[in-house]
């Protein structure tokens, strides 16, 4: 009898979530789930080699398409060492990549270069390079092979005493293929040592970039995402004015992908609304509306845009479109062709409940 | 977790309207004995069965403790204050339309601060009430269509003013209630309600070794449609009943309220009040069956200092 009060009372005030009451609903609104198609008013893609000094990344290699280079600085000191048992350079690998095994050749850089505005064709925000791709020595000092987790290349007194007159180093690729290695952003940088008498003393580093050249950039009218070389697709949708005094629930952004390139199995997708209306790559842009992970080889993409459909509703004149990019831009070296006229955004909205 | 602390927050569903559930209503304002000291504490707990066709939807939520202190200050002159909640706003509301699902919850609702006059001029008592309207609300709607979801908020302030007064003479006693002006300061922007008046008549007759009371309440305005209240009581030593007939404020809700009470004397010290009522709000084919053990400790005397 006792667990028949017990099943009653659990049953009578059981914390279901039935729809008892929802016409009561009524007495604030009419409520109906409702969706659009915006349609396409225009696409394309913007293109930019964006400084990569703050990846956490250091993007070694070549290939027929792009080719990448690293350049680092350390803090060598004007004391002159003696009695050095070792001097050496260790590069850590970066596993989740997928990473090939790679030659590469190491100079002394002539031109000095900015961390963090350093591009193939620009050594800071002002100069360029007088040599695209780094300024730096016709001799190269040593070479050395990435493989396995790490990759150590010694130097002698005569290179050291080069590299510390020197403005840096620069890695150059000597076979194709890419290899991702840490870069000090990431807390596991590229380390130059001196060991003397069993004691290793690190040298600070003070800079580390890596700079990326591709051959060619996509047109304009094409729809392209790109990372290390940055391939902004812009899109706009035309407002309807049905959305006028609505609450849109979702804006459901679809494209769909021709073809791909990539050193990982996932990307990441964001997008980020315009504030102003289109001048370039440049443009003012608002803060990441949409981020989601897809596996590289996917043929269809869909994001929630529904902040930006928000806005148009509220600021029908602010309808300035999206920039579609990979994020982080600056994190490895990937693109993706999108089918042109594939973008789609489909809205679902509500009529928004009065207030008391 | 969150199902059960949403459950326990939750009141009628039918609080989603207007100003929310009136809670101020059959009051009775009389004390009769104007020498006695007391200071009260009550709770009132709801326990709540929402009820269409063979679906059920149980709910619980509780006021806070509740004040009411009552102070002779001289012969035949008490002065009395306390807070009540005045109309409640909080409900949760679940519901499908097609593809479109939401949940509704509201919290909070209008308080109410009194302060009261009663005077004892020979065989007449009258009083006097004004009460100053506070508080805020808040309901948050969550709507979700196929796996996208997102919530609205609505904030409301409110603050305002009621005033009544009225006299009992023998067994009759008739009282007012009116002046009443709430402002609700809105997201997007404020209203200013008149809040409906009242006209109410008693009568509190001893029969025999029944005390017997009947109350009729009209209740108009110009934002609320007029309605008219009944309730008839009836005690014999410590314990009595009641029934009450309500109709809301709102378009097309009845209420229905059984009550029972129990009085507990601890000597010339303290009495513990118990009252069990039952309701049924009924709105087209939708029910609400209510049940509130209310619970009231009184004390009297201990604190006062009287004057002979």
């Amino acid at each position: 009898m006792k667990r028949l009060w017990i099943i009653l009372i659990l049953f009578l005030f059981a914390c279901n979530k039935l729809p008892l009451g929802e016409e009561e609903l009524n007495e604030r609104g009419y409520f109906e789930a409702i969706t659009i198609n915006l349609p396409l008013y225009v696409s394309f893609t913007e293109s930019k080699a964006i400084p990569l000094g703050t990846s956490q990344n250091l993007i070694l290699g070549k290939d027929n398409k792009y080719e990448s280079r690293i350049t680092l600085k350390f803090s060598l000191s004007d004391t002159s060492y003696q009695g050095l048992d070792q001097i050496k350079l260790i590069l850590f690998k970066n596993n989740n990549f997928h990473n090939d095994t790679l030659k590469f050749s190491i100079y002394v850089l002539t031109s000095e270069f900015s961390e963090t505005e350093a591009t193939w064709y620009k050594k800071d925000n002002t100069d360029l390079w007088t040599h695209p791709g780094g300024d730096f020595e016709i001799d190269s000092l040593r070479w050395g092979e990435i493989k396995g987790d790490s990759c150590v290349v010694y130097f002698n007194y005569i290179d050291l005493g080069k590299i510390k007159n020197g403005k840096g180093i620069i890695l150059i690729p000597e076979d194709s293929g890419f290899c991702a290695l840490y870069a000090r952003e990431s807390g596991k940088s590229p380390r130059f040592q001196l060991v003397k008498n069993g004691v290793i003393n690190s040298v600070p580093i003070q800079a580390d970039c890596h700079i990326i050249k591709i051959d060619t950039f996509p047109n304009y009218w094409e729809n392209w995402l790109g990372s290390g070389v940055s391939f902004r697709n812009f899109v706009k949708f035309t407002y309807d004015t049905l959305l006028n005094n609505t609450k849109a629930v979702y804006g459901e952004l679809t494209f769909k992908a021709l073809k791909h390139y990539g050193m990982r199995d996932s990307i990441e997708i964001g997008v980020k609304y315009l504030k102003k209306p289109f001048t370039g790559f440049d443009t003012e842009l608002s803060t990441q509306i949409a981020l989601k992970k897809f596996a590289l080889g996917d043929t269809i993409f869909t994001l929630d845009v529904v902040k930006y459909v928000q806005r148009i509703i509220e600021h029908p004149d602010s309808n300035f479109g999206m920039f579609i990019y990979l994020s982080p831009e600056n994190y490895d070296i990937a693109n993706i062709e999108l089918v042109s006229g594939s973008h789609q955004l489909k809205v679902g909205y509500i009529r928004p409940p009065e207030e008391r | 977790m969150n199902t059960i602390l949403l459950s326990i927050f939750t009141a009628s569903v039918f609080s989603i309207e207007g100003l929310g559930q009136e809670q101020g209503i059959f009051r009775t304002p009389f004390y009769g004995d104007l020498n006695i000291a007391q200071i009260e504490f009550s709770l009132k707990p709801e326990f709540n069965i929402l009820n269409k066709g063979s679906n059920f939807r149980g709910v619980f939520w509780t006021n806070p403790f509740l004040l009411n202190l009552k102070i002779p200050v001289y012969k035949g002159l008490v002065f009395s204050f306390g807070s009540q909640e005045r109309f409640n706003q909080s409900f949760d509301i679940y519901s499908e339309i097609e593809n479109l699902k939401m949940y509704v919850e509201g919290r909070g609702g209008i308080e109410e601060i009194y302060f009261q006059l009663n005077q004892r001029l020979k065989i007449v008592e009258v009083f006097f009430r004004g009460s100053y309207l506070y508080g805020s609300a808040r309901e948050v709607w969550n709507y979700t269509i196929g796996g996208y979801s997102i919530s609205d908020t609505f904030s409301y302030r409110n603050s305002g003013r009621i005033f009544s007064a009225g006299l009992q003479l023998f067994i009759i006693s008739c009282y007012y209630e009116g002046l009443g002006r709430l402002n609700m300061e809105k997201t997007q922007n404020d209203t200013t309600y008149n809040l409906p008046q009242v006209l109410g008549i008693g009568i509190e007759y001893r029969f025999k070794e029944w005390d017997v009371r009947l109350f009729y309440e009209h209740s108009f305005g110009d934002d609320t449609n007029p309605v008219n209240r009944f309730k008839m009581a009836g005690e014999k030593n410590n314990i009595g009943f009641s029934y009450a007939y309500n109709p809301w404020y709102l378009n097309g809700i009845n209420e229905h309220t059984i009550s029972f009470s129990y009085r507990w004397g601890l000597k010339n010290f303290a009495k513990i009040l118990i009252n069990p009522d039952m309701s049924l709000r009924i709105k087209g084919d939708l029910r609400e069956f209510v049940f509130m053990p209310e619970f009231r400790f009184v004390l009297e005397e201990v604190f006062a200092r009287r004057k002979k």
